[in-house]
């Protein structure tokens, strides 16, 4: 996660998580193309404010563009209905299968414009922090939660390791599970030792559920406004289009 | 004030105490250094100040241990320490937990921070900061709770030499802090008994075999101390300079380089204007070195000089991205793997990611060619792993793990042997056990290349060393020709190791009084 410098990033997350869910609800809901569409169309407003430059944004969105792609064709080339437009060996395309595909893959396509929207625009710990004062997550699970987004730039250097020493002592596994386990296992060892470390750190330093906050997102007008804007747009456009 | 009480610490599962039936009195504003063999729970005394048993680890607790005021500790893993993702939250984190008012925060943040000496915006990610920064921060969050006493296990272990001079500083300034009680745990003997009022020392088997005066400790009773295998200063009560040549001090200080036969022209390893790096970026550029048979090349310089990416390249993890490297005359990447790695053999950093199988005979099977029983017999003999042999690598002592990453590579005979700072962390003994090792298998003819910063190792032990820093190789040559060269030392924040520095002066003194002989520079 990161926090691009955008208006976006100024909003509260717990609201922008609201906001933004409202509108997947709305998504799932959504029983046409057009409806869909539109939606998606607010869903890439929202990616174009997310703060990354166009470049960046391409290259984000470009592995999604695949998936895109590869969903709209497996929709349409094994759906079910009764007007054939085109068939070869296994493939079979109809016209119900294709406005099927399309909607799928568009559904998909918002839902990952969406997301990408939030992870640009919000900071780790004041995402957590707003969980605790707006959604009243516990203090503990909240805590325990940042501590553990520390271990993933760890853990990947800890998989390249383990993967140059089967490289150095030549152990190749006949079956990809075997690799997963040989991987995973020490990993997860390593993992529950650590993570008890860092439990008696913080118990060492003090950690109680009675306590000042130094980072405490509130719910100002902007917040609200946002919000108001958010669920009223996307409520239209599933009602007008 | 801290009072135990005929205390006793025994962990679920253990047969034997970890402490026995401990009486102690440690008062207001004393310095007390912690001093005993690995496992003579020095580390749970310290838990059980903190407060920590039995809530947070489980133990089984008798007797009593009362301490007044509160208590901060300063742990050995810079990374274990840390719960939030940047520098300021995580001060912030001790702030919160004494309910600081969120308007006194930053000010506060911004003196602890002063105080250890770590200039950084509060933003920053403390990923991207160095082992001895990370443990300066862990410093302020603990200077943060404002404690009464300040427990320290071995901070400075798992830090370069420059990050221990730093950390050192700042622990004897905190010394000099009137009301606060400093209990404290390390192995750069010599500079903490400076400024310690008291040793504690522990026997196997957690109990306290002496108690005193630095002074008396060390002085009267060293020798008892060296009977139970025990770390003693290399100096105290002695400085450099006026240290009695008859002292056991000296003698230990006087043990000369190994002297071995000269190495063999036989080539092993050959770079030509190789260009290292990871990904897109170059680390060290324009690099040429050959490498002989019975060769023990050393590689120091400052962090992130690319010392670990130049053993990587060498074990074909990673491609050169410029010039060309051989092995026997073969470029890297023509060698098939399955040949290249009975040749070359790697031991990495951090030893528990290196094993692959369940068990420690397991880990030894697999790293011979012909497993037969008495060979594994031998085996787990020569590595001191007999009675841990069907228990998990994981399981093991940091010194065992070591040992067993280093059994797993040289049970069949490597041409070279590629050493990721294999002695960092690791006590007195196992460093020891690990050098004969190593000279071992440099009598056998194979070419060692050790990343290290232990310049008593370089001095002692190194056919050749190589400085890399600021993109190149900064020096190539005899330990002792680096040892003089003033200016590359201190531009690469080296420093002189004790041995040479007393040799040094044993030479001037021998010199002293007879005629100097004109010496053109």
């Amino acid at each position: 996660m990161q926090e691009n410098v955008s208006p976006l990033a100024r909003i509260n997350p717990a609201i922008k998580l609201g906001a933004l869910v409202y509108v997947m609800v709305l998504l799932i809901a959504a029983p046409t193309l057009r409806e869909t569409i539109a939606l998606l169309a607010l869903a890439a407003i929202g990616l174009g404010c997310s703060g990354w430059s166009l470049l960046t944004l391409g290259k984000r969105v470009a592995p999604y563009l695949i998936l895109f792609l590869l969903t709209f064709w497996m929709m349409a080339a094994f759906g079910k209905g009764s007007t054939e437009l085109w068939s070869f060996g296994w493939f079979r395309v109809t016209e119900e299968s294709i406005s099927h595909a399309w909607l799928i893959a568009t559904r998909m396509l918002a839902f990952v414009f969406l997301s990408l929207t939030f992870i640009a625009t919000t900071d780790q710990t004041r995402f957590v922090m707003s969980l605790i004062h707006q959604c009243r997550l516990p203090d503990r699970l909240a805590y325990g939660f940042l501590a553990g987004i520390r271990f993933i730039p760890i853990f990947q250097q800890e998989i390249r390791t383990i993967r140059q020493a089967r490289q150095v002592r030549q152990q190749q596994s006949i079956w990809p599970w075997q690799t997963f386990f040989a991987i995973s296992l020490p990993l997860f060892t390593n993992s529950i030792i650590r993570s008890e470390q860092i439990a008696i750190a913080m118990e060492a330093r003090g950690f109680r559920a009675e306590r000042t906050y130094y980072v405490r997102p509130v719910v100002t007008q902007q917040d609200r406004l946002f919000f108001g804007l958010v669920c009223f747009g996307a409520t239209l456009l599933r009602i007008v289009v | 004030m801290i009072r135990c009480d005929a205390l006793s610490v025994r962990y679920p599962g253990q047969t034997a105490d970890t402490l026995t039936d401990l009486t102690v009195t440690l008062h207001e504003g004393e310095t007390t250094l912690l001093v005993g063999p690995s496992g003579s729970g020095k580390t749970t005394f310290l838990h059980v100040l903190a407060g920590l048993l039995p809530d947070a680890i489980e133990a089984d607790i008798r007797g009593r241990c009362e301490t007044d005021g509160t208590v901060g500790i300063l742990f050995q893993n810079p990374d274990d320490q840390f719960c939030m993702q940047t520098v300021g939250a995580e001060v912030a984190f001790s702030l919160e937990n004494r309910l600081i008012d969120r308007s006194q925060m930053d000010d506060e943040i911004y003196n602890l921070l002063g105080r250890v000496g770590l200039d950084v915006p509060l933003t920053t990610p403390i990923t991207e900061l160095s082992g001895g920064m990370k443990q300066r921060l862990a410093l302020a969050c603990v200077l943060a709770l404002e404690p009464d006493i300040l427990l320290l296990d071995e901070p400075t272990a798992q830090l370069d030499p420059a990050g221990q001079r730093i950390l050192m500083q700042l622990i004897e300034e905190l010394h000099h802090e009137r009301a606060l009680t400093l209990v404290l745990i390390e192995h750069q003997l010599d500079r903490c008994v400076m400024f310690s009022d008291r040793v504690l020392v522990f026997d196997h088997g957690g109990t306290i075999l002496r108690d005193g005066p630095p002074h008396e400790i060390f002085g009267q009773h060293r020798a008892e101390l060296e009977r139970h295998g025990i770390a003693t200063p290399l100096l105290y009560p002695y400085q450099l300079e006026t240290l009695p040549p008859a002292s056991t001090q000296a003698a230990r200080l006087r043990k000369a380089r190994h002297d071995r036969p000269p190495v063999r022209h036989d080539t092993t390893l050959a770079l030509t204007r190789a260009a290292l790096g990871r990904r897109k970026r170059t680390i060290v550029d324009d690099l040429s070195l050959t490498t002989q048979r019975g060769e023990w090349i050393m590689i120091v310089g400052p962090n992130g000089a690319g010392k670990s990416t130049l053993l990587e390249t060498l074990a074909k993890l990673i491609p050169a991205q410029g010039g060309t490297v051989r092995l026997f005359e073969k470029e890297l990447r023509k060698w098939k793997n399955r040949h290249y790695y009975r040749c070359v053999g790697f031991v990495f950093q951090q030893p528990e990611f290196q094993f692959l199988k369940q068990t420690v005979e397991d880990e030894l099977v697999i790293s011979m060619d012909v497993p037969t029983p008495e060979r594994m017999e031998v085996a787990l003999r020569h590595y001191r792993l007999t009675h841990v042999a069907s228990q998990s690598p994981l399981s093991l002592s940091m010194g065992q793990k070591r040992r067993l990453s280093v059994a797993t590579m040289l049970l069949e005979p490597k041409d070279v042997l590629l050493l990721d700072e294999p002695t960092f962390g690791q006590d007195a003994e196992t460093t020891a056990h690990l050098i004969e090792m190593f000279e071992q298998a440099r009598a056998n003819g194979t070419t060692l290349l050790m990343v290290t910063h232990d310049m008593e190792l370089v001095h002692r032990h190194a056919d050749r060393v190589l400085v890399l820093g600021d993109g190149r190789l900064q020096f190539d040559g005899t330990p002792t020709a680096l040892l003089q060269d003033e200016t590359l030392l201190e531009h690469n924040q080296l420093a002189r190791p004790l041995t040479y520095l007393y040799q040094q002066l044993e030479e001037v003194k021998r010199r002293a009084g007879k005629r100097l002989p004109a010496r053109a520079y």
